[in-house]
């Protein structure tokens, strides 16, 4: 890596700091706002719990400090790695998530390379060919967009599972167990994917190089999967944030539908609980995985378009 | 938010003063385990083996019944922890783990005489000590018990009197505390257990040791529990139909939140039963000839508008009448559960302990007494709107409400309500309220009507409902602000004995009054509807209306 790389990768990274304390911070400001709640989030909503476990609650949880105090206690327990222990497990957060992330993380990557696959192969299929393919394309495209998963989930369920018996259903595991989930959470991201990369491609196929290529012999389908792509993948690049924002908040819909455990299953249950502590937590990790598919995706942009590489002072 | 849930109280109130329970019961001598199991057998009922997977819509937070309050804690954990004593459907007490018990005249002492020979799944012996431990371990309030501390009331001490019996004593009389007892929440963990994991408890897994019939073997979040057979299991209830170790030998519990997917799940056989099947999936259920549909009325109060008797259009009992013969609640009820639930009659649903059968047909739909009653109470003058009027004051009152915690089922009734009184001109203002604002605005009791329900199999659950002592503010839930002395004197003979005929008229006193007062408005008989596959017998309720496992076989 040159210098003027690591360069780069260090001042995204302490950026990426600053951005994970202020979720922190953003986090801890919205805990503060319902306030009144905390014990209820403890103990639960119309508990009939005693005046004397409230007291104990109030008193375990330092709910009686200074905000500035708890601030400061939550700042440096955080540092440390600490998240605090969740109001409704009563387990420690790191705990409570541990097992969680890796299903997620299954689902999420196996959604996106279902998604990957299919949008590649329909773009390069679809780009510079005659209109009615093109608005096929586009009108399947919309749907996928625009269609909830969960919904989609829903049939694809009843009937692939339900009524003939071809996958298995909510709760299964391993690999058969998860290729209809990730099929479904993949759904509106190759709608949107494959939209994109075509723009791109049919962008890249009006530059002069095109042309040149095209002289020296190569035909239309390699040109675009070998010449057209790379310029197109750039594009591409740039959606990558915004869909693992799409791939969590699908998880959150696709895992409460086929019962799977997961990320988004725990973040919805601690919500209506209000089970803060992993709420946040949950926060904190998101906010982490975007700042580290940010820096990723910054670095790669430099792996795929040449003239990026060249040092900013020259 | 309290209200809103369905929810558990069954704080409850004494019964039968149930004084030495023979051992006539099969569950309470020490009987051959193989014996009893082979003469079943014989007799072509149940077998032995196979393993089913019951589909729940709710997940446990926390495994600890002693810390949790949720209902699906207490159902999956009532394989593992067992209680003093068990409850039949008649409000009867029956042995369990104590043989027999007495109760001092004053209700503030009981003692137990523990069962010989029952051991925790870690081989611990269950002994008086267990008993005092556990109970002590509910009252210290670091463990920050939930719901079970409120079911031990004033408790002062549990003292060990000798390996086999064990008095617990009470600060005040408290009547209620072997219906309590019989909850899973007063559930017994092995003391060994409390010892090494004590605060991981909730997490769920083999750590959890009690001394029933299954052994929690593991615990997959956002997936499934799974149950396996505890082979020593000696300890049956009395309300039990066999003794010895259950039929099966793995019961799993998966949670499926969407009602689709869940039905679908045993539509599919991808599950064995499925819990908490809405009313308008039934059907889907009934056409299934490999399914049935074992079913029981949720004892406690079902869904129910409470008229806010401190409100100046309700303070009025000409219009609280008015409301209630405004409604026409036989419609209503057939038309959001596609004919599957009845209509009620009382606050108490029928499968509740004290439910007055008397009340059935004695009020309901009467439009044009309705009519008569507002133009008596002046309310003569009509608006543009075609409300009624009164010092050019329109006739219009609000039912607050939290969408996030109002099922669709609910807030149709709402709408039907709403469409019910703007033909007698009342105009009724559905308000959504977020969690967070609701609370201020009901506890400071600035509406008309809200409504709930109100989990609980005895009659004891109206006095946290309808006593004058229980506003809001007070941590009760008088929706009605209620503040009548009838009641009041009705629920504190209720409470304080534990007679049972006695019982069942101070609590028909209070349900006939809340009835002929308006005060409260009950719509439907709510079911908990299991779908089941056929195959699978032996599914029954407890007194709570929850599923009980023990006698199930595949």
């Amino acid at each position: 890596m040159r210098p003027g790389t690591a360069r780069a990768v260090l001042l995204r990274l302490l950026a990426g700091l600053g951005v994970m304390w202020g979720a922190a911070t953003l986090t801890f400001i919205a805990l503060q706002l319902v306030q009144g709640d905390q014990v209820a989030g403890v103990l639960g909503t119309n508990s009939l719990a005693t005046p004397a476990v409230r007291a104990q609650v109030i008193h375990e949880y330092g709910f009686d400090q200074p905000v500035l105090v708890q601030y400061l206690h939550w700042l440096g327990r955080l540092v440390t790695g600490d998240l605090g222990r969740s109001y409704q497990l009563n387990t420690p957060v790191t705990q409570a998530l541990s097992g969680q992330i890796w299903p997620t993380a299954q689902l999420a990557g196996a959604a996106t390379l279902i998604a990957v696959v299919v949008s590649v192969v329909v773009a390069v299929l679809t780009t510079g060919r005659g209109r009615r393919v093109r608005s096929a394309a586009s009108g399947a495209e919309l749907v996928a967009v625009s269609v909830p998963a969960f919904w989609i989930g829903l049939i694809a369920l009843t009937y692939l599972s339900f009524k003939w018996h071809l996958l298995p259903g909510a709760g299964a595991t391993g690999l058969s167990g998860l290729l209809l989930p990730a099929a479904v959470l993949s759904i509106p991201l190759t709608g949107i994917l494959s939209q994109v990369l075509r723009e791109g491609l049919d962008e890249a196929l009006r530059q002069p190089f095109a042309i040149s290529v095209r002289a020296r012999g190569v035909g239309p389908t390699a040109l675009v999967a070998r010449h057209a792509l790379r310029h197109a993948l750039a594009s591409l690049a740039t959606l990558v944030g915004w869909m693992v924002g799409s791939l969590f908040g699908g998880a959150v819909l696709i895992e409460t539908v086929f019962a799977r455990p997961g990320l988004g299953r725990v973040l919805l249950s601690a919500v209506t609980s209000r089970d803060l502590p992993v709420v946040s937590a949950v926060v904190l990790l998101v906010a982490g995985v975007f700042v580290v598919v940010n820096v990723v995706v910054d670095l790669l942009y430099l792996r795929i378009d040449p003239r990026l590489r060249t040092p900013r002072s020259a | 938010m309290p209200s809103f849930a369905l929810r558990r109280v069954r704080r409850a109130s004494p019964l039968v003063l149930t004084l030495a329970a023979a051992c006539a019961l099969a569950a309470c001598g020490s009987d051959d385990d193989a014996t009893s199991t082979n003469a079943a057998q014989a007799t072509g009922t149940p077998r032995s083996g196979g393993s089913l997977v019951f589909a729940t819509e709710k997940e446990p937070e926390c495994f600890d019944t002693q810390v949790s309050q949720s209902d699906v804690s207490g159902v999956i954990m009532r394989n593992v922890y067992e209680s003093l004593v068990s409850q039949a459907k008649d409000g009867s007490f029956k042995p369990w783990l104590a043989t027999k018990w007495t109760v001092s005249p004053d209700a503030r002492t009981y003692t137990f005489d523990l069962r010989d020979g029952v051991q925790f799944s870690d081989g611990t012996p269950f002994d008086a000590a267990a008993v005092k431990a556990n109970l002590d371990r509910i009252a210290d309030p670091r463990t920050k018990s939930k719901y079970a501390i409120s079911l031990l009331g004033p408790y002062r001490d549990s003292t060990v009197v000798d390996d086999h019996t064990v008095r617990v004593r009470f600060k005040t009389p408290f009547a209620t505390f072997l219906r309590n007892a019989s909850t899973t929440y007063l559930g017994f963990h092995s003391p060994k257990s409390i010892e090494e994991h004590g605060s991981r408890l909730c997490a769920g897994g083999p750590d959890q040791v009690g001394t029933g019939p299954f052994l929690l073997q593991s615990y997959t979040r956002g997936q499934q529990a799974v149950l396996v057979r505890n082979p020593k299991y000696t300890s049956a209830p009395g309300t039990a139909t066999h003794t010895g170790p259950a039929y099966l030998d793995r019961l799993t519990f998966r949670f499926i939140p969407d009602p689709t997917v869940r039905v679908g799940s045993v539509v599919g056989s991808q599950v064995d039963a499925a819990d908490a099947v809405p009313p308008n999936q039934l059907p889907k259920v009934q056409r299934d000839a490999a399914l049935k549909v074992v079913s029981t009325d949720t004892p406690g109060v079902g869904y129910t508008w409470y008229l806010n008797t401190t409100n100046d259009l309700f303070r009025d009992r000409r219009l609280r009448l008015a409301v209630q013969q405004a409604f026409d609640g036989e419609a209503a009820v057939k038309a959001v559960y596609f004919g599957a639930y009845a209509r009620s009659w009382s606050v108490l649903s029928p499968s509740t302990l004290g439910y007055d059968p008397a009340l059935k047909g004695t009020w309901g739909y009467d439009p044009a007494a309705a009519n008569t009653l507002l133009d008596e109470a002046g309310w003569t003058g009509r608006d543009g709107d075609g409300y009624r009027t009164k010092d050019g004051q329109r006739l219009s009152t609000r039912l607050l409400f939290v969408p996030e915690y109002t099922s669709e089922d609910r807030a149709a009734l709402d709408q039907a309500l709403q469409a019910d009184l703007k033909k007698v001109g009342l105009e009724l203002k559905l308000v959504p309220l977020d969690s967070a604002a609701y609370e201020p605005v009901r506890n400071a009791g600035k509406y008309g009507l809200i409504g709930f329900a109100w989990g609980g199999g005895d009659p004891d659950l109206l006095r946290v409902l309808f006593d004058s002592t229980q506003l809001f503010d007070d941590g009760g839930n008088n929706a009605a602000r209620l503040d009548d002395p009838q009641v009041d004197a009705a629920l504190h003979a209720g409470g304080a004995t534990t007679d049972v005929a006695k019982r069942k008229a101070a609590y028909a006193t209070v349900q006939q009054r809340l009835i002929q007062e308006g005060v409260a408005l009950p719509t439907a008989v709510q079911k908990r509807q299991i779908a089941v596959a056929s195959k699978v017998s032996g599914l029954t309720f407890d007194a709570n209306g929850w599923p009980l496992f023990y006698d199930v076989a595949k």
